[in-house]
C-alpha cells in the first residue's frame, strides 16, 4: 500500500502564492510494478477552509493508491468585484496544477467554492478526466444571493455573532448535537469574504454546458448554504455526470469524510463505472 | 426441516454456531423461503458470545444501534452500548420471532465434518447422531473459546479461578481477595464491578491498554418512542454512526493528525484521572495506539485507584497455593483469580475438526494462519463457508455489518448453486491473490508495524489473519456479492441434484 505521509510546501505562481499538501504518488511507484495511468487527484477547499485541514481525510484515502494534493491557491491582488476575483482564482489554480503536475491526466475534486472553480477548470482543460463536485452550484439562487450578502455584512460589521451563525449554517442539527463543531476549520478572514462573496454571484451554466469529462456530483442534503437542489441543478446541466446524495450539512468533510472518501475513490478508479444520468444509492450499513 | 435417512438427518445447509452468523443467516435463509436448513450449537442456549460472557459490567462497544442487524432493528435499546444480558435477549427474541427455533439443535456439538466426495456433500458427526448437508457453513466464532494461560500451580489453586466468559452464574466476589488477570477489553469492563465488591484487588497488567472516553448515556424514552414511530430515525442514526465509526480507519494507517489525535485523546484521558506519575507512567502504553484495541470506560482508571486497589505491572507467572506470583517476583495472596485473558482468536479450534478434500484438515490448510478467498471460501474445502473467519473482523466498526455482508455472499452462492449440480470450490490461485492483496493492505497498518503483540495476527507467521484492513465498506464493496468467476470450473465430479 502507498505511504499516507504527507508533505507540505508553497510555491509562487503567476500572481498567487499557493500552497501544496499532498501524499507520494502511492503503490505504483512505491512497488514499482506497472498500472494504467492513475489521474493525480487535485482537492479544491471550500471558500475560507484550509486545503490540508478540509482534506485530511480525503488525503489519506485518495493518497493510499495515487498520488493526491490539496491545494490552497490565493491570488496576490485582490479584485473589486468578486466576478472578477473569481476568475482570477481560477486562472491562477489552473496555474498551479500545470506547475505541480504538469501534462498529467488529473482528476479534480472541489467543496463548495472549490467546487466552481472545478467546473470552470474542467470546462476549458481538456486533461481533466474525472471530476468530482461537492456541495457545488449552477447559479446563485435568490437564496444565495441573499445569504452572501448577510454574511459579508455581518464580516464588515466585524459581528461576534458570525461565527455562530456560521456554525449553524455549515453544519447538519444531528452533527451539531453529537459532535458540536467538531472537524470544522473555517477561518473567518478575508478569504473566507470574498469566496462568500462569490458564491452570491458566480454563475457556471456556460462553464457546466462544457464540460465533457466524466463527473460526480455530490449533494448534502442537510446543506444550509448550498441547497440541494443546487447540486441537482448542477448535475443535469452536465452531460456526462451522476449524483449522489450525503445526509449531511453543508461541512461534509467535516461530517461525513468516509462516505464521501468512498463515493470519490471508487469514482476516481473508475470514472464510467456509472452510467451517465444516474442517481447512485447510498450504502444502507 | 430435514428427512433422517439411514441413520442420519439431511438438509440443504448446515450451519455450526448460534452467535450473531449463524442467527442471523438463519433469519436471511428462513425469509428466503429456505426450509432445508439446521443450526448446530454446543451450548445449551443461542447467543454465542452474549450468552457466555455474563461477566458483571459486559456490553458492547460499538453503539447497539449498530451492533445489531440492519433487518431486525430495536427501537427501544436502553443505551448507546447496551449491557450485555440485553443483546442475549435481542437475539434469543430475533430466534423466536423469526420462527427459526426449530432449526436449532441445541447441545449439539459438531465433532467432526468430512467432505464426501462422492456424494459430494458434507457429513458432520455430533454427539447427538448424524448429519448430511450440501452446503457447510463455520458460524463457531472466533471469540469463542477462552484462552487461559497454562501456569504452573494453576491446577492446585485452592481458591476459585474462572475465566471472564465463564463467569460463574451469580457468583459473588464481595470481600474475596481478587486477582484479575489481563488488562483488555473484558477486564475493563468487569474491574470496576470486580472493585466495588471485592476487599482487596490486584491487576495484573502484561502490557498497559490505551484508554478513550466512554461516552455512553442512556436513550430517553422519547428518543426511543421516535425510533419506533419514525420509520426515518433508525437507518439515519445507524447510517451517522456506521459513518462516524469508519472515521477511525486512518489512524490504523498512521495518517498523521488521525493517529495523533486519537493519541492524545487517550493520553489527556490518563492524565486527568491519573494524578500520580508513578501509576501514570506504568498506565502508559510502550506501543503504537490502535496496535491493541483501543478500550472505552469511564471508570476503569478511577477503579485501579481505590485503596483497596493494587496494579501489578507485570503478568502474572505462576501459583503456589494462595500465592500469585508475578513476573516482577511480587506475591499476592489471593481468593479468586479472574482471566480476562482473551480468547483462541487466531488458530480456532473447528478448523481442527474440518476435513476437506484429499483429506486436508482445515487447521493444515491454515498452517501459516488463517486464510479464505472473499475471507469466506477455502480452497480445497467445496461448498464450505466460514462467517466471521479469517479477515472478517474490524478493530474500528461493528461485527455485524461485516456478518450481513457474508451472509449476503452466502446467500448469492447458494443461488448460484440451486442452478448447478456442480460443488462450489474456490480455486488456490484466487484464495493466494486474495491473501496477497491483505498482506500487502495489512503492511502499512498499525495492527503491524505499531510495536505490539496482539491477537489480531497470527503467532507463528505474524501475517493479520484476523482482521480486514481497510474501511469496513470496502469490505461489503470487495466481497458482498457471490461471483462464480473465481471458482474451479470443473475440479469436481457432476453430483445428483440435492436431496433435502
Ligand atoms: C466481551 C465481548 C464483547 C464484544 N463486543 C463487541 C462489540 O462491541 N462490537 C463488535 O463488533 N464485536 C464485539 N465482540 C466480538 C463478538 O465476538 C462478535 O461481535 C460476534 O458476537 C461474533 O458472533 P459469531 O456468531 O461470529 O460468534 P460467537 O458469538 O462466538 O458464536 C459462535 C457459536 O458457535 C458455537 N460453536 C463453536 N464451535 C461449535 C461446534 N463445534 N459445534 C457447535 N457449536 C459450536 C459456540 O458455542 C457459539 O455459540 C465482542 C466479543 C466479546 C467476547
Amino acid at each position: 500500500m502507498g505511504r499516507v505521509d504527507v508533505r507540505a510546501w508553497s510555491l509562487a505562481v503567476e500572481g498567487a502564492t499557493v500552497r501544496s499538501t499532498e501524499t507520494p504518488s502511492g503503490p505504483a511507484e512505491a512497488e514499482g510494478e506497472a498500472r494504467p495511468a492513475e489521474p493525480v487527484v487535485v482537492l479544491l477547499p471550500d471558500a475560507g477552509m484550509r486545503a490540508h485541514e478540509e482534506f485530511s481525510f480525503l488525503l489519506t484515502v485518495l493518497g493510499r493508491r495515487r498520488r493526491a494534493i490539496a491545494l490552497d491557491v490565493e491570488p496576490i491582488e485582490r479584485a473589486e468585484e468578486a466576478v472578477d476575483a473569481f476568475a482570477r482564482l481560477v486562472r491562477a489554480t489552473r496555474g498551479a496544477i500545470d506547475a505541480i503536475a504538469p501534462a498529467a491526466p488529473v482528476a479534480l475534486v472541489g467543496h463548495g467554492l472549490g467546487a466552481a472553480v472545478a467546473t470552470a477548470i474542467a470546462a476549458d482543460e481538456g486533461r481533466v478526466v474525472a471530476l468530482v463536485l461537492v456541495a457545488g452550484w449552477l447559479a446563485p439562487s435568490e437564496r444565495t444571493r441573499v445569504l452572501a450578502r448577510a454574511w459579508t455584512t455581518l464580516h464588515e460589521e466585524g459581528s461576534a455573532a458570525l461565527a455562530d451563525l456560521d456554525a449553524l449554517l455549515l453544519l447538519g442539527a444531528p452533527h451539531l448535537e453529537e459532535r458540536g463543531r467538531e472537524g470544522l476549520s473555517r477561518t473567518l478572514d478575508v478569504r473566507a469574504r470574498d469566496g462568500i462573496a462569490m458564491l452570491g454571484c458566480v454563475d457556471l451554466r456556460a462553464a457546466a454546458d462544457r464540460v465533457r469529462a466524466p463527473a460526480l456530483v455530490v449533494g448534502c442534503a442537510r446543506d444550509a448554504i448550498v441547497p440541494e437542489a443546487e447540486s441537482r441543478a448542477l448535475f443535469a446541466a452536465i452531460a456526462d455526470s451522476r449524483y449522489a446524495r450525503v445526509d449531511s450539512g453543508h461541512a461534509v468533510l467535516a461530517e461525513r469524510p468516509a462516505e464521501l472518501g468512498r463515493l470519490v475513490e471508487e469514482f476516481v478508479r473508475c470514472p464510467e463505472g456509472r452510467r451517465a444520468g444516474a442517481v447512485l444509492e447510498g450504502m444502507r450499513p | 426441516m430435514s428427512a433422517a435417512r439411514a441413520g442420519h438427518e439431511d438438509v440443504e445447509v448446515l450451519v455450526v454456531g448460534a452467535g450473531f452468523a449463524g442467527i442471523g443467516l438463519g433469519i436471511r435463509l428462513a425469509r428466503a423461503g429456505r426450509r432445508s436448513f439446521a443450526i448446530l450449537e454446543r451450548a445449551e442456549e443461542v447467543g454465542g458470545t452474549w450468552r457466555d460472557n455474563r461477566y458483571p459490567g459486559v456490553a458492547c462497544d460499538i453503539p447497539s444501534h449498530l451492533y445489531s442487524f440492519s433487518f431486525r432493528p430495536k427501537p427501544d435499546w436502553s443505551r448507546v452500548f447496551a449491557p450485555g444480558d440485553e443483546i442475549r435477549e435481542y437475539l434469543r427474541e430475533c430466534v423466536r420471532e423469526e420462527g427459526i427455533g426449530p432449526h436449532v439443535r441445541l447441545g449439539t456439538e459438531a465433532l467432526e465434518a468430512r467432505w464426501d466426495e462422492e456424494e459430494g456433500r458434507w457429513r458432520v458427526r455430533t454427539n447427538r447422531g448424524d448429519w448430511r448437508a450440501r452446503v457447510l457453513v463455520l458460524a463457531a466464532g472466533r471469540l469463542a473459546d477462552p484462552r487461559v494461560p497454562d501456569l504452573p500451580g494453576l491446577a492446585a489453586f485452592p481458591g476459585r479461578s474462572f475465566h471472564s466468559a465463564r463467569w460463574p452464574e451469580g457468583a459473588s466476589v464481595a470481600g474475596a481477595r481478587v486477582g484479575v488477570v489481563g488488562t483488555g477489553a473484558s477486564a475493563v469492563q468487569l474491574l470496576p464491578h470486580v472493585v466495588r465488591e471485592a476487599a482487596d484487588v490486584v491487576v495484573f497488567q502484561r502490557s498497559a491498554p490505551y484508554v478513550v472516553p466512554r461516552r455512553d448515556r442512556v436513550y430517553s424514552r422519547e428518543e426511543r418512542e421516535l425510533f419506533a414511530r419514525d420509520p426515518d430515525a433508525l437507518p439515519e442514526l445507524r447510517s451517522r454512526l456506521f459513518w462516524r465509526a469508519e472515521e477511525a480507519f486512518p489512524q490504523r494507517l498512521g495518517a498523521p493528525g488521525r493517529i495523533d489525535a486519537l493519541r492524545d485523546l487517550a493520553r489527556s484521558h490518563l492524565e486527568s484521572h491519573v494524578a500520580d506519575p508513578v501509576l501514570r507512567a506504568a498506565l502508559t502504553p510502550d506501543y503504537e495506539i490502535g496496535c491493541k484495541r483501543v478500550l472505552l470506560s469511564d471508570d476503569y482508571y478511577a477503579a485501579l485507584q481505590e485503596p483497596h486497589v493494587r496494579l501489578e505491572p507485570s503478568a502474572l507467572e505462576r501459583v503456589e497455593g494462595l500465592r500469585a506470583i508475578a513476573a516482577s517476583g511480587r506475591a499476592h495472596e489471593l481468593d479468586v483469580l479472574v482471566f480476562a485473558t482473551g480468547f483462541q482468536s487466531t488458530r480456532p479450534p473447528y478448523a481442527r475438526r474440518v476435513v476437506g478434500r484429499r483429506g486436508e484438515l482445515l487447521s493444515e490448510h491454515w498452517s501459516h494462519g488463517m486464510r479464505a478467498y472473499a475471507s469466506t471460501v477455502v480452497h480445497g474445502f467445496p461448498n464450505m463457508f466460514v462467517l466471521d473467519g479469517p479477515n472478517a473482523s474490524l478493530g474500528h466498526n461493528s461485527a455485524i455489518f461485516m456478518i450481513e455482508t457474508q451472509v449476503e455472499y452466502v446467500l448469492g452462492a447458494l443461488a448460484h448453486l440451486d442452478a448447478s449440480a456442480r460443488p462450489l470450490e474456490v480455486s488456490a490461485e484466487a484464495e493466494d491473490a486474495y491473501t496477497r492483496e491483505i498482506d500487502a493492505a495489512s503492511a502499512d497498518t498499525v495492527w503491524v508495524r505499531g510495536g505490539c503483540t496482539s491477537w489480531y495476527r497470527d503467532e507463528s507467521s505474524g501475517r493479520l489473519t484476523l482482521l480486514w484492513p481497510d474501511f469496513a465498506y470496502a469490505f461489503r464493496d470487495r466481497n458482498g456479492r457471490f461471483d462464480p468467476s473465481p471458482f474451479v470450473p470443473d475440479a469436481a465430479p457432476v453430483v445428483a441434484a440435492a436431496s433435502g
